[in-house]
């Protein structure tokens, strides 16, 4: 516990489908699919046990049991230290990898706003949710922002990364970032569990591997087409913020990207400077935070990405890999007033807590 | 303490050719008549000293978007450029600035026409 003010600004609830089911219209069949076969709405995410064959427990929340309830939040808020908190439900981690039924991602976004809106968010005790966006219909995401994202409750809105296929950068996507833009919602881009299979089927075999892979796939390879098709060009108003890879990614990324930028700058005629200058705007997630052996270089590497002011702590509490506020007030290089900004000032300004 | 140095006759200048001349320091620079006009860039790419001055010349191409939906459209300017041949890194003849970063840049060199002949002041 500290004297900090800590905005958790990711993390995550195990929702009961059959509850969710009733926020979807009576006279829609997916009403009967989700009350009848709940295990078959989702994807799963990932073949191996996540928790290792009981060796990592979180018995103090439902969600090892298979389900949470509202109650379970401020659980988990106690149990982080957090102040405020910003979540997504379980499930819609897979929604990059919803593909057939035209009708699903749109109606699932629809009944999860609802659902959260009615029984899970409560802003005056710090409790809030992102609008996860039916992506794969931009129109239908744009109706869900113009419905929901004026809502308190609501602290930005969310696209679950893991292969969305045009990827993100694509203008077909322009109308989701203008309305964000517009309703001033900051715009979180989630690596998506549902990458993980990807890798197992390919051969991968153990967890570590699929695990290590994939959140950094789902979040490299949009923060590529995003940068690169000028999504922070076209809309300078948009707060963009990137979740659950880690944090030293983003300055690879980023001198990567340059060195391409600079041989191919033709590809990229948008840009009005390097990519590393966009990325550096955006905001990163802490969690889950990298354990370089260097203090040195980690120190350097945030510099590099843009400093502790583009930070935002987050635990991806109840998840395996979990990060206690800790992790963050360990950090030996960080002023007093940095650990502040990454606490919990940094969120407050971006998702107006 | 700049000096005028002699690259050729005009005629052995003709449109669109260049010719990349040494000079009394070891440098090299390219002189180039791309569409009647005159330009010079020191033969060394800021990137990793490629011969920047063998590359290909070609035009900037330019980015318009007409707002959300539409696609970026990529257009050609009338500003040329030159491309290292090692490595692509792309460079405005008349400025010298890369077309992504203009704190980079490949030195340019001013170039005059006395009595028929081309020179560069360098």
């Amino acid at each position: 516990m500290t004297s900090h003010y800590i905005v958790d600004s990711d993390a995550h609830y195990l929702e009961s489908l059959p509850e969710l089911a009733e926020y979807i219209p009576d006279n829609n069949p997916f009403k009967q699919r989700f009350k009848r076969s709940p295990g078959k709405m989702f994807p799963s995410s990932g073949y191996p046990d996540h928790y290792m064959y009981g060796r990592i427990q979180r018995d103090e929340v439902g969600y090892l049991k298979g389900q949470m309830v509202p109650e379970d939040i401020p659980t988990a808020m106690e149990i982080v230290g957090a102040d405020a908190i910003v979540v997504i439900t379980q499930k819609m981690l897979a929604f990059a990898r919803l593909g057939g039924d035209d009708e699903r991602p749109e109606l699932i976004s629809n009944a999860y706003a609802d659902y959260m809106l009615d029984r899970v968010v409560d802003p005056k005790e710090g409790i809030y949710a992102l609008l996860v966006l039916p992506y794969q219909d931009p129109e239908r995401a744009v109706e869900l922002i113009d419905r929901c994202g004026g809502e308190k409750g609501f602290a930005g809105a969310c696209m679950i990364c893991g292969g969305p296929e045009p990827p993100f950068g694509n203008r077909k996507y322009d109308g989701i970032y203008e309305a964000c833009q517009d309703a001033k919602l900051p715009l979180v881009f989630h690596a998506g569990g549902a990458s993980l299979d990807y890798f197992y089927i390919k051969g991968y075999e153990k967890f570590i591997e699929t695990h290590t892979l994939g959140f950094l796939w789902s979040n490299m390879s949009q923060l590529v087409s995003i940068v690169i098709q000028g999504v922070a060009e076209k809309f300078p108003g948009l707060k963009i913020v990137f979740q659950e890879s880690g944090i030293l990614y983003v300055p690879s990324l980023m001198a990567r990207l340059d060195a391409e930028y600079l041989k191919r700058a033709s590809e990229a005629p948008i840009l009005t400077k390097r990519p590393s200058e966009y990325m550096s705007k955006f905001y990163y997630g802490t969690q889950p935070l990298d354990e370089p052996r260097s203090a040195e270089y980690f120190q350097k590497a945030i510099e590099e990405l843009g400093g502790a002011s583009q930070l935002l702590y987050s635990s991806d509490y109840p998840h395996w890999d979990y990060d206690p506020p800790s992790a963050i007030t360990s950090i030996p290089f960080l002023t007093e007033e940095e650990k502040e900004l990454i606490l919990g000032k940094n969120a407050q300004k971006v998702f107006g807590i | 303490m700049t000096e005028k140095i002699k690259v050729c006759h005009r005629e052995e200048l003709e449109l669109d050719t260049r010719k990349v001349i040494s000079v009394e320091s070891g440098k090299e620079i390219g002189v180039f008549n791309v569409g009647g006009e005159y330009y010079a860039v020191e033969n060394a790419c800021p990137h990793r000293g490629g011969p920047v001055c063998n590359g290909q010349i070609q035009k900037e191409i330019r980015a318009e978007w007409r707002g959300p939906g539409n696609r970026i459209e990529e257009t050609i300017s009338s500003i040329p450029t030159i491309a290292c041949p090692w490595h692509g890194w792309e460079f405005k003849l008349e400025t010298g600035e890369h077309i992504g970063d203009s704190q980079i840049y490949v030195k340019t060199y001013e170039v005059v026409v006395e009595d028929d002949n081309v020179y560069v002041i360098c």
